[in-house]
């Protein structure tokens, strides 16, 4: 069940992304996209999933470097779009396990990379 | 291993909000996979790489996309010969990167130069802001190698690479490109403005004569505003060498900023754009056009490839369509840098499309690959056409038929001593295939020989010394 949190930030997300005209400029100095090629993981890729209102977990494979808002013809915060989006996907158990594991690790105090 | 992914939304939305239907996405590793996904089921194939068009090209309608963005390597650099092999997922700015490394460069820079593939690049046949001088992509290609519809893979050699080139992936995948490469220049640069049209025409009319001005790039008053200049016409004189006003440092800044004119008009809410190559006696009133409708453009001027700029409400769709009408009726070629694709179908020219077709059923006569894409194949042309190629090739054996029978009987030729000829032009006398005559020739016939040998392949005898 939605909660209302939920349910703002996801018209936040659709606010953000409203003016995204899938040119794809975006795409060119995406680090991501250059070592991965896959339209899923560009900028304009994660753009036409929250606009579509799909939540995958590959969103959490953005590193928020903003280099594609630096492209963008509208300068659209796609990366604070992100981010909002990696709220929804923990508060539904969908976090990225392996950032979880981190986490846990730099709570101990071990070593989070292993 | 081919990839398969499941987020298909994001291959079918595009910049037109017309939605598309993928069946499937796969990103291919090797050619042998793309075969096997031609070769097995009914698939109708969409090839795709940096997906940048604005016509559609990539417009899945149940169809299985076969992404080679992931085909990207870079192979066989020859420095003597200045040729690069490619794969169709290289990006145009990763090649400039690796070549810039030997003082080399690839010079066709298209309108999204950040973005497009060399895949996409030969697929539409792109040109750009250096057209005048650097001419089309055709012109730098030795062969290709590309996958036919019917699963065949096949080297496409210099002589038919108009079959593939500008085709729009119609007639095959291309696999491998074979570049022709230029040595990297230090440009400069020069700025004119003007409030007239007038005055811009003049100057670009002198300009162009200049042999070492590669581009005239053209922004409308509107434009130039939204860059930060005055509200003229700008016309950024680009040279292949250091003598313009704006060199090194300088010549990189105008150079970025000319670049940005797309950006600028697309965040006022003109992001939809066209190219239209208007020829040179049908400029100005293109001209008079633009300005009279307050259209903002941008500009290869030298080449008269013009991209006027449209946002999206009913009023700007109709301007879009104005614009296009008269480009059609002053025989512009309309789409000429962006592909043909499912949008601009219309505006090829009958003949052209009855070559197209044929070439078409050539390489893909069970229409696997870009279906519907640039060419329409209804069933029933589809039919005249193969009818109408079977009487060609009838038409063609008989004529030739007759040809044989109506030649004059051959005369022997002329005995020519090939080891003369072979002396005095060809070292390698192994490589011909007259035969060695029956007996020595007296030195009239050698000196006759000689006469001839120099009077087919140019040069004077040498003077015996004696």
């Amino acid at each position: 069940m939605q909660t209302i949190e939920e349910k703002n930030i996801k018209e936040e997300i659709i606010e953000i992304l409203e003016k995204c005209t899938r040119c794809g400029l975006c795409k060119e100095l995406c680090p991501v996209f250059k070592v991965l090629r896959e339209e899923q993981s560009s900028p304009r890729g994660h753009s036409i999933l929250l606009s579509n209102k799909i939540y995958e977990k590959i969103l959490f494979d953005c590193t928020l470097c903003k280099a594609c808002e630096e492209k963008c013809p509208f300068s659209l915060k796609i990366c604070e779009a992100i981010k909002k989006a990696r709220f929804i996907l923990n508060s539904k158990g969908k976090e990225n396990t392996r950032l979880k594991e981190m986490l846990k690790k730099l709570g101990e105090g071990t070593n989070p990379y292993i | 291993m081919t990839k398969i992914i499941k987020n298909k939304k994001v291959y079918e939305q595009n910049i037109q909000d017309i939605e598309g239907k993928a069946s499937a996405i796969m990103f291919p590793d090797s050619v042998e996979e793309i075969i096997n996904a031609i070769r097995v089921g009914d698939n109708n194939i969409v090839i795709r790489a940096g997906g940048s068009s604005f016509n559609l090209n990539t417009l899945p309608k149940d169809s299985l996309i076969i992404d080679v963005s992931k085909m990207n390597k870079i192979s066989s650099l020859n420095l003597e010969k200045k040729t690069i092999i490619v794969e169709p997922g290289v990006m145009l700015q990763e090649l400039n990167d690796v070549l810039s490394q030997y003082e080399l460069e690839f010079p066709i820079i298209p309108l999204f130069s950040g973005i497009e593939t060399i895949g996409g690049m030969l697929a539409k046949n792109s040109s750009g802001s250096r057209e005048v001088k650097y001419n089309r992509m055709i012109n730098w290609v030795d062969w290709l190698e590309i996958i036919e519809g019917n699963g065949e893979l096949k080297k496409i050699s210099k002589s038919d690479l108009s079959d593939v080139i500008g085709m729009e992936g119609t007639t095959g995948i291309i696999m491998k490109a074979c570049l022709r490469l230029t040595s990297k220049k230090k440009r400069s640069l020069v700025l004119l403005k003007s409030e007239k049209i007038s005055d811009i025409l003049e100057a670009t009319k002198r300009l162009r004569l200049k042999q070492d001005i590669c581009s005239i790039d053209l922004l409308s008053k509107e434009i130039s505003s939204l860059l930060g200049l005055e509200n003229k016409y700008h016309l950024f004189v680009e040279s292949d060498s250091e003598e313009g006003m704006f060199k090194a440092e300088e010549y990189i800044k105008f150079f970025k900023l000319k670049n940005k004119a797309y950006n600028k008009i697309a965040e006022q809410g003109f992001y939809l754009t066209e190219s239209i190559k208007i020829s040179l006696d049908s400029i100005e009133d293109f001209l008079i056009f633009l300005e009279s409708r307050k259209i903002p453009f941008f500009a290869y001027f030298s080449s008269g490839v013009f991209y006027p700029c449209f946002g999206k409400n009913e009023q700007e769709k109709a301007k879009f369509e104005e614009t296009l009408a008269l480009a059609k009726r002053l025989k512009s070629k309309i789409a000429y840098n962006s592909g043909i694709g499912e949008l601009r179908k219309n505006f090829l020219e009958l003949s052209d499309k009855d070559l197209f077709r044929r070439v078409k059923l050539r390489y893909d006569a069970n229409f696997k690959l870009n279906k519907n894409k640039f060419l329409d194949f209804k069933p029933k042309i589809v039919e005249l056409v193969k009818e109408k190629i079977k009487e060609e090739v009838e038409e063609e054996k008989i004529e030739k038929q007759q040809e044989i029978i109506e030649q004059p009987p051959q005369q022997e030729p002329d005995k020519i001593n090939i080891n003369n000829i072979n002396n005095i032009n060809n070292p390698n006398p192994e490589t011909t295939t007259l035969k060695r005559p029956e007996k020595e020739l007296t030195e009239e016939e050698r000196e006759k020989v000689k006469k001839i040998a120099f009077g087919f392949f140019g040069g004077k005898p040498k003077e015996n010394k004696e």
